[in-house]
């Protein structure tokens, strides 16, 4: 485009095999995604497969998931599987004279056995035309090198040991080599690339003179091309040829995560009802009980409109107050605006001030007050308007919230939905599942009070072909998932009872107890101090657990494992941080599962639309020789609100972690319902991340 | 293309996430995704047809008091129209709806200037017209401040603050359903970073916008608003 900002210059939606952003093919640029962009790549040459997931954390910092297939490189194995993550930082962005110049990190833990660092630079030349030049370090210094410095260990299947470690010592060490290339745009659909690679492929040629490795690679030359083809927005397909001598092929998904798949299908709210100001002084319908039926009636049926959950609600002469849950609307501030324009259309002109409730499982969590001639004045206003306007307080501090309307509880509430199970990487055959139909119930007693019961039976899948014995030498507490995973069923996933509340103002608690997870059952107990407008919060969690039989019946099993005994007791001390900028950090400090001790550390990317990246790594008090396979535990995880996908109003989300291994260390339990998670979107903050929905 | 993403999507999350029955109303099930999916291989297909719109304005006219408030929109990039009848007011702002069906879509506007839509991607959340309001309704020229509010995929709130410089045009005389009077034109054209546009306003002598083509948002364009009295 011919002026575009350079603020948002230099970013691209093309990924290289590599899946990280890059015009090229298989080398870096110092090229970005769209802030937020979450891309799916997979490249394929023949005997080479690599799957890789990239999300732009950061305008200036992405982060990528890999996992690749290796025909025949290791002897021991058919296809060598192995997992890796790179991260590239901008140093500098474009200028009009000066190039974009970034650093990136490949597959910088773990093995490494694709690992290299490079400093690269790219320039746009025109619209069409951008030029890269680099130094690589590792891989991208194996080709034509023309110096070296400090030692670099070479990469050996010997030297894997238990891998999954930074390896400091290497990085930007041993040979280095020029790299460089040309991305040419000839339509907006159709580019042409061209490069010179630093990539000599020595560990494939290596691995190809030895007979016992089924391997066949040739390099015969540093020269790559490539074609892509746009075919759909967020669909690139490109064809390339590598080293002179394979011609491979590659196929990207992108998305971004603050733009919906489909447009908002939500229905218009109601307008603001006006007030007669001539009836602002009516009192008449104090002492006429046909009247103030007619609101209650009126409000019940506007707000069931909305899909919003009424619980109970206070009129008294000048205000009224609603107790509401929101079932519906990703945003807390969309319901709040709604119930608010419903209350103005339907209370007695007399009613200056509205109060709402927020509540989750049984719990009041915040209360927000306005007037209702703010309301009326500042509905065609900005909405940080109204946001100044609003008053959040904790709903125990503010006191008399609404009592449940009659015949409110008991409340059985059922779904009967299928789910996926998987089990990943493992080496036999890296992507395994099983689709299962679960019914589950919840019955809600009483404030708080919520007895859940979930069953499950598999409908079809291959979860029971998962043969890898566990090896670990700490008590298993989760290694033993091909034991569970089998399982046709019809299984009990979970039957609790659970009871929340509240107990002072700042103040959360719940006790959960029965069949809590697959693996466990036992009693779980949380507390959490969160006052209403903190961005901090810390809670404390202790379980008294029992490993579950593996038919998931009532049965428990023998806390003793071959690698050890699994201890009763475990527990955690969190800290919870929501930065102001989109990002939070969580800390869980205490005893694990297996019984070792350490520390969790999450870091995520929340968008106010419902999305969410993080990783997670743990560190606890256990060898990396006794944890085995990937020295530590660690992951990343994600959240995918199916209202964007949809456009329909909706808080179902898919989420899921994905962790390279699973082994015992640093596990915690898997309780439904903590705390942070049910007070959270109710509080100012997270209200007022969200508030431009409230006029919506 | 959007669909392929809508599809994707929901293949993963039919076997992943979505009840098959379900006691929440709210909750969507895969029976409701399936029509989602299919709405979005197959639009409903929509088109402009101005007879049919006069035909149903004729009728709104005959069924509605004479002071009830009546005029019709048209939006001609998404061939969407509708005649509109006011749900509420709210000082000079009025809220209109669909006239004649349950329709949960609607548009204000502040004495003819549109200040927001909802329903209507891109949600217009509100906007500052007084400038070319004041400017346009005593038909005189000059340069003043025009702000729209959007609100985007992440839920914040996006203001694009435009200049516009308003003119005269000529005197055009406009007959629409019951209005039968001399009107002068009022141009506004506005131009900012990435945006550029021109609505056009119709003013009787009294100041009051008959009707007009307004710029609302990107990906809407511009909506033809004409009042019925």
């Amino acid at each position: 485009m011919p002026g575009a900002s350079q603020a948002d210059s230099l970013t691209t939606t093309k990924t290289n095999n590599y899946g990280v952003p890059s015009g090229l093919i298989d080398m870096p640029t110092a090229e970005m995604a769209p802030d937020s962009e979450f891309s799916l790549t997979v490249s394929h040459f023949p005997g080479y497969t690599k799957s890789t997931a990239t999300f732009q954390i950061l305008p200036w910092l992405s982060g990528s998931f890999r996992y690749s297939g290796i025909d025949g490189l290791s002897p021991a194995f058919r296809i060598y599987y192995d997992r890796s993550f790179d991260v590239r930082i901008r140093l500098l962005e474009e200028t009009d004279y000066l190039p974009a110049v970034a650093v990136g990190l490949q597959d910088f833990l773990g093995t490494g056995v694709l690992s290299g660092e490079y400093i690269v630079a790219t320039k746009q030349i025109n619209n069409r035309l951008r030029v890269t030049g680099g130094i690589g370090w590792g891989r991208l210094g194996s080709y034509n090198s023309f110096a070296s410095w400090r030692n670099r260990q070479p990469f050996t299947f010997a030297g894997v040991g238990t891998g999954g470690n930074f390896r400091f010592s290497d990085y930007f060490s041993g040979r280095m080599a020029f790299f460089g290339g040309l991305t040419y745009d000839i339509t907006d659909k159709i580019s042409v690339s061209a490069e010179y690679s630093s990539d000599a492929y020595e560990f494939e040629e290596r691995q190809t003179a030895n007979p016992a490795a089924a391997i066949s690679f040739n390099h015969k030359s540093p020269w790559n091309f490539g074609l892509t083809y746009r075919a759909a927005e967020g669909v690139d397909v490109r064809l390339f040829s590598l080293a002179g001598s394979e011609i491979g092929a590659s196929v990207s998904l992108s998305l971004n995560v603050k733009k919906p798949a489909t447009a908002s299908l939500e229905q218009a709210p109601l307008p603001v009802g006006l007030r007669d100001p001539g009836a602002f002084k009516d009192l008449g319908w104090t002492l006429d009980k046909n009247a103030q039926a007619k609101s209650v009636r009126d409000f019940s049926t506007l707000l069931a409109q909305e899909q919003i959950e009424l619980i109970g609600l206070d009129i008294t002469e000048r205000s009224a107050h609603a107790l509401i849950e929101n079932n519906i609307y990703i945003a807390d501030a969309q319901a709040l605006g709604r119930t608010f324009r419903v209350l103005s259309r339907t209370m007695p002109a007399s009613i200056e001030t509205f109060h709402i409730t927020v509540s989750r499982n049984g719990m009041p969590l915040s209360t927000t007050t306005f007037r209702r001639s703010d309301l009326e004045r500042l509905e065609n206003a900005p909405a940080r308007d109204a946001l100044a306007a609003a008053v959040i307080t904790d709903s125990l501090r503010f006191g008399d919230v609404p009592a449940p309307l009659p015949g409110y509880y008991p409340k059985l509430e059922w779904k009967i939905a299928p789910f996926a199970r998987t089990y990943t990487f493992d080496p036999d055959q890296p992507f395994r599942a099983d689709v299962r139909l679960r019914a589950r119930a919840d019955w809600h007693l009483g404030k708080g009070w919520i007895v859940t019961g979930a069953s499950s039976v598999k409908l079809f899948g291959n979860l029971d072909h998962v043969t890898r014995p566990s090896n670990s030498i700490m008590p298993h507490v989760r290694s033993n998932a091909a034991l569970y995973n089998p399982e046709a069923g019809p299984t009990i996933d979970q039957l609790t009872i659970a009871k929340y509340s509240r107990h002072g103002p700042n103040l959360y608690s719940r006790v959960t107890a029965g069949y809590l997870e697959m693996m466990y059952a036992g009693v779980s107990g949380e507390v959490l101090w969160k006052p209403v407008d903190s961005r901090l919060a810390f809670g404390a969690e202790v379980n008294f657990v029992h490993p579950r039989d593996y038919d998931q019946l009532f049965g428990l099993r023998s806390r003793q494992t071959p690698g050890g005994v699994i201890p009763q007791w475990n527990g955690h001390v969190s800290a919870y941080y929501d930065f102001q900028n989109g990002f939070d950090a969580t800390v869980h400090a205490g005893r694990y599962l297996a019984g070792d001790w350490g520390a969790t550390l999450e870091v995520a990317r929340s968008f106010s639309n419902g999305w969410r990246f993080g990783a997670f790594a743990t560190k606890t008090n256990v060898s990396a020789a006794t944890f085995g396979e990937g020295s530590f535990d660690k992951g990343i995880f994600f959240s995918v609100p199916l209202t964007w996908l949809v456009g329909q109003p909706t808080r179902q989300t898919y989420s899921d972690t994905i962790r390279p291994l699973q082994r015992d260390g640093g596990q915690r339990l898997n309780v439904e319902g903590r705390l942070y998670d049910v007070v959270n979107d109710a509080h100012r903050p997270s209200v007022a991340e969200s508030w431009g929905k409230f006029w919506r | 293309m959007i669909f392929t993403r809508l599809l994707v999507g929901l293949a993963v999350i039919a076997t992943l996430a979505l009840p098959g029955c379900t006691s929440r109303k709210s909750d969507l099930t895969v029976v409701t995704a399936g029509k989602l999916v299919k709405t979005a291989i197959r639009p409903p297909k929509l088109k402009l047809d101005p007879v049919k719109l006069s035909r149903t304005a004729q009728k709104a006219l005959a069924s509605t008091g004479p002071d009830e408030p009546l005029a019709t929109i048209q939006f001609p990039s998404v061939k969407g129209q509708s005649v509109l009848r006011v749900i509420e007011t709210n000082g000079p702002y009025s809220t209109w709806a669909a006239w004649g069906t349950s329709d949960r879509r609607t548009i204000t506007t502040k004495n003819g200037i549109i200040t927001a839509t909802r329903a209507i991607p891109p949600d217009l959340m509100s906007a500052d017209v007084d400038g070319v309001l004041a400017l346009v309704s005593r038909r005189e020229e000059g340069t003043v401040l025009y702000t729209q509010r959007y609100l985007d995929g992440n839920h914040q709130e996006i203001e694009a603050k435009t200049s516009c410089v308003v003119s005269r045009g000529y005197e055009q005389f406009v007959e629409y359903g019951q209005i039968s009077q001399p009107a002068l034109q009022m141009f506004s054209s506005c131009v900012a970073k990435g945006r550029q546009f021109v609505d056009l306003y119709l003013v009787s002598g009294s100041g009051r916008i008959l009707q007009s083509r307004q710029w609302v948002g990107p990906e809407l364009g511009f909506a033809t608003f004409q009042l019925l009295r």
